[in-house]
């Protein structure tokens, strides 16, 4: 064994994120008119180095079947260089008939994804703008086309596209209202072609086609060009934009697969999938902010509705929505809008409220490099811990009661907590619920039918209202039990001669089936579904109002007719790599 | 909306375009005849003969209603008036479509009929040739109809044979490490002539137990192209990659363990699956008490000391191999990682232990015992470990 190698194949120091990075991230953003005069690229960034580091394993060739299957050598991953300033302009300068809709142009392995948009310039007879150009004849009012366009890695989702499609949208349509406003846009056109002008007719001489010179002096005297530059930036340093174009209209835009990001290589967070979230949020859930409250609270935009604000001010992890609901004086429903909101610009995600009989445990593929970037990061918030030595704790599942030694002091417990949020924050650690399954006999699950006969497991809860379902059953089951000891007895009564034969008489052997209180129980808990494995004990007990105690003491009496699973919460699991 | 299957859309429409020499960009020929409209065309036409630098790159461009691709060739000849000839031969399908499968198949035809035109003017002539157009036209519409119903396409032109076939996209799976044990998760029919040479030499060794190292030697071919063969399966998600099977690996339950339980359809499937060959069937129950035993924390070891699976008719690994297989569970590893930089070399094969490498990984890179790294590990205080 040789010191220079570090170990087998995955070795490789690689940064986290970087294949994610290569789809989600655009390689440029140009900006491209079209008008009486002729197509014209302004502006595009950035101008330097094209594209990152492209990722080439000698392993991979060599062993490879399919390395550049389908695809052409002449342009690998990234390889801008081929398109030539006019190229581009003669390709993004699209004609009318293709205005004013979703522009999509693969060429080999890069997407260009745009919204070209024809507007009507100098109708107005605003004097602001106006360029040092000299150019001081009336303007009379014109037709032109602008193309704002992201060039994407061609197999990034078509999620991630759409999502590029839109932020040109809206930058259009921005620019749209600022030219009606104040000509801003076409006094910024005419900035950039004279700098592009006179810089041409310097640099003749030497007949070079590198325009990265104009673009640099454009960048240092365009407002609209800085506004391209810092779109750029947002998207790739953290997916989010806010913006004032020309210090009037605010453009703020998110990326929600670059907000909320995952340790695995190419897993992105798909919009659906909040809407997924949303569908199975339950009252029992609580929020987790991903920043602190203040620098939440100071990043809302000024216009942002005074019950997001509140709904901030009462938050605390330890509450759950509807507490959450109850202190910020909202619906629940607003609530579940508010968390929506929050969730898709990365601001929060969904955990069960934070207590001390949690079971965490690490999550999936998070990095256990040494000294990795998360690891620093969390060395500066709490001095003197090592994040992979408080990793190796969680390593077994592990509850906030069995950390918080009750020997120690309350300073120390506080400490242990932020360190939890911290891991959750960064989602690091996962919660395992308790599932309880009815298996009576040997043949399996009881009681229940068959889920691919009777319901599709993802569509199980009818999604709309899920709470007036609820309690609609719990009201039912009132009802039935309103009657007295011997309604409710006879409904167990009910339940158990529903079970075959099998099943019978494997609950007659355990003795506290003749313990009418506990007996009654199960049958409640098996008639309203509870033990299909689809609801956890934190359910349970919230829907049942029954003790965890009560429930643990049930669960261990009739341990050999249940079968209890271990497993993440499905709803929230969407958050976390796989 | 996404179309249910972005694999099955089918061709709406293919045609041929060239560069006129006084008329511009036009289309020779289309099948279905008048699907683009002119005017449809010209807006377009700039993607389809574009200017120099993009010949033969794969274009496609999105309008309102389709999509287009092509692949734009140019033919520099002093035979033609402009000293060049362009054309292209393009595929519409929907606008809403993938069609990043179909970029093979239309390189490959432009490219074949970029060898007809330099061999006989096959698509300059056609302008003015009806016979040419005729057998252009009947080309295209072969193509389209058998890619559009059989998704392969076997094309028989003057003396040449080409054969086109519809293959999915995708980017390519990692290589398998020599360690890696590929599994099955779908059925290879091994004599079925669709696989190559290669692949039908190892297929009989997949079996879930195999690591890449050892069908290399069972299969007598090197490892690199066994590597190759298994990477190929995975892509075409006929295999995926496990770790070797060993009583110290770790297992947890998925979300998905509840499926197994509900759907009780697929009972005895799992039953036969995971049953003692030769020995009557396991229970249900006990398969699925066994699986839910799988937590974080206790190894598999623990598992089987604490059930017995030969005594409740469980073959162990195959219950292993069965969970895995289905996503029911997944394993976790152990990631040792020496803390301090500055330990690194003091400690017995220090700079393995730096986070990337699992336990696992390094006992087989190493040719060591498991256990006993498994001791040294935790022995040293110097070392940290994760399981994830």
């Amino acid at each position: 064994m040789t010191a220079t190698n570090p170990g087998p194949a995955h070795s490789t120091s690689e940064a986290p994120f970087r294949l994610t990075d290569s789809e989600t991230n655009p390689m440029c953003i140009y900006l491209v008119k079209n008008d009486s005069k002729g197509d014209k690229l302004l502006f595009r960034y950035p101008f330097h180095s094209f594209g990152g580091p492209v990722k080439v394993s000698l392993n991979d060739h060599k062993r490879s079947l399919h390395k550049d299957a389908g695809l052409e050598k002449t342009a690998r991953p990234h390889d801008l260089t081929i398109f030539t300033d006019d190229v581009i302009s003669s390709l993004f300068a699209v004609k009318m008939e293709l205005c004013d809709r979703k522009f999509e142009l693969k060429v080999n392995n890069v997407r260009f994804i745009g919204h070209p948009m024809q507007l009507q310039t100098g109708g107005n007879e605003s004097t602001s703008g106006g360029g040092e150009g000299g150019n001081k004849k009336p303007q009379s009012p014109s037709i032109i086309m602008i193309n704002i366009v992201f060039a994407l890695d061609a197999f990034a989702r078509r999620q991630i596209s759409n999502c590029y499609y839109d932020l040109s949208k809206i930058l259009g349509v921005a620019l749209r209202h600022e030219e009606k406003r104040c000509a801003y846009l076409s006094s910024q056109i005419k900035d950039m072609l004279y700098i592009h002008d006179t810089m041409a007719n310097e640099c003749d001489l030497d007949s070079s086609t590198d325009n990265n010179k104009h673009f640099e002096k454009i960048l240092e005297t365009s407002s609209l060009a800085l506004d391209l530059k810092s779109v750029f930036e947002g998207v790739v340093t953290n997916g989010l934009i806010k913006l004032k174009v020309n210090d009037w209209v605010d453009v703020s835009f998110c990326l929600p697969h670059k907000v909320h990001h995952f340790y695995r290589d190419g897993q992105y967070f798909e919009p659906e999938s909040i809407n997924k979230c949303l569908k199975g949020l339950r009252p029992y859930h609580g929020l987790l902010l991903m920043a602190e409250r203040k620098v939440l609270l100071d990043n809302l935009p000024q216009d942002s509705s005074p019950s997001i604000v509140r709904l901030i001010n009462m938050y605390n992890p330890v509450k759950s929505l509807e507490t959450l609901s109850a202190d910020s004086d909202l619906t629940l429903a607003q609530v579940f809008n508010i968390a929506g909101h929050l969730i898709y610009w990365g601001d929060a995600i969904v955990i069960f409220p934070l207590s001390e009989t949690n079971m965490y445990a690490i999550a999936p593929n998070v990095p256990t490099e040494r000294n990795n970037k998360f690891a620093k990061k969390f060395e500066k918030r709490f001095p003197g811990q090592k994040l992979l030595e408080v990793m190796s704790e969680f390593s077994f599942p592990t509850s906030l009661q069995y950390k918080m030694c009750p020997i120690e002091d309350k300073s120390s417990g506080s400490t242990t907590i932020q360190m939890l949020i911290w891991l959750l924050q960064h989602k690091m650690l996962l919660q395992y619920h308790t599932y309880v399954y009815f298996m009576p006999s040997s043949k399996g699950l009881g009681y229940y039918n068959d889920e691919s006969e009777f319901h599709d497991y993802n569509n199980k809860h009818p999604s709309e209202a899920p709470m007036t379902t609820y309690q609609t059953l719990s009201e039912n089951w009132l009802q039935l039990s309103s009657g007295g000891y011997s309604s409710s007895m006879s409904s167990a009564e009910e339940m158990f001669h529903s079970l075959d034969e099998d099943e019978q008489i494997a609950l007659m052997h355990i003795p506290a089936s003749a313990n009418p209180d506990d007996f009654r129980l199960l049958m409640r808990l098996l008639k309203q579904g509870y033990l299909s494995g689809e609801h956890h004990l934190e359910e349970i007990m919230y829907l049942e109002n029954i003790r965890r105690s009560e429930l643990l003491k049930l669960l261990d009496k009739f341990k050999d007719v249940l079968v209890t699973v271990e497993m993440e919460d499905p709803i929230i699991s969407n958050f976390y790599s796989h | 909306m996404e179309p249910l299957d972005p694999y099955d859309n089918p061709i709406k429409c293919i045609f041929v375009c060239h560069f006129h020499h006084t008329a511009g960009p036009k289309i020779l020929c289309q099948v279905p005849k008048d699907f683009l409209s002119k005017d449809t065309f010209e807006t377009v036409s700039v993607y389809m003969i574009p200017k120099g630098q993009l010949q033969k790159f794969i274009i496609t461009i999105t309008t309102r209603d389709n999509k287009i691709l092509g692949y734009p060739i140019q033919i520099n000849d002093q035979k033609y008036l402009r000293n060049a000839y362009y054309f292209n031969l393009c595929f519409v399908c929907d606008h809403n479509s993938h069609t990043l499968h179909y970029e093979p198949i239309v390189k490959k035809l432009s490219t074949f009929l970029l060898n007809l035109e330099i061999e006989d003017n096959f698509l300059s002539k056609s302008d003015q040739s009806e016979k040419s157009q005729e057998e252009l036209l009947y080309l295209m519409s072969q193509v389209m109809q058998d890619l559009n119903l059989h998704k392969r396409c076997k094309l028989i032109a003057r003396q040449s044979i080409i054969y086109l076939n519809v293959i999915e996209v995708s980017r390519n799976p990692p290589t398998p490490l020599d360690f890696d044990v590929p599994l099955l998760v779908s059925e290879i029919d091994y004599l079925d002539e669709q696989w190559d040479l290669t692949t039908r030499q190892v297929a009989p060794f997949i079996d879930g137990v195999n690591h890449v190292s050892k069908i290399s030697k069972l299969s007598k071919l090197d490892i690199e192209v066994v590597a190759a063969c298994i990477q190929n399966l995975v892509y075409c998600n006929a295999v995926s990659l496990v770790d070797l099977f060993r009583y110290s690996n770790m297992y947890v339950c998925t979300t998905k363990i509840g499926q197994l339980a509900r759907n009780k359809s697929r009972y005895d499937e799992a039953i036969s699956a995971i049953s003692r060959p030769g020995g009557p069937k396991a229970t249900f129950k006990d398969i699925f008490t066994v699986f839910s035993a799988m937590r974080q924390g206790s190894r598999f070891i623990d598992v089987c000391l604490r059930y017995n699976p030969v005594s409740i008719n469980i073959d162990e690994r195959n219950l292993v191999l069965y969970g895995l297989a289905n996503g029911y569970i997944r394993q976790l590893r152990k990631y040792p990682v020496v803390l301090k930089e500055k330990d690194v070399d003091k400690t017995f094969m220090g700079n393995y232990y730096n986070g990337l490498n699992s336990l696992n990984i390094i006992s087989c890179f190493t040719n060591s015992d498991v256990y006993q790294l498994d001791e040294e590990i935790e022995r040293d205080i110097r070392i940290v470990s994760v399981w994830k």
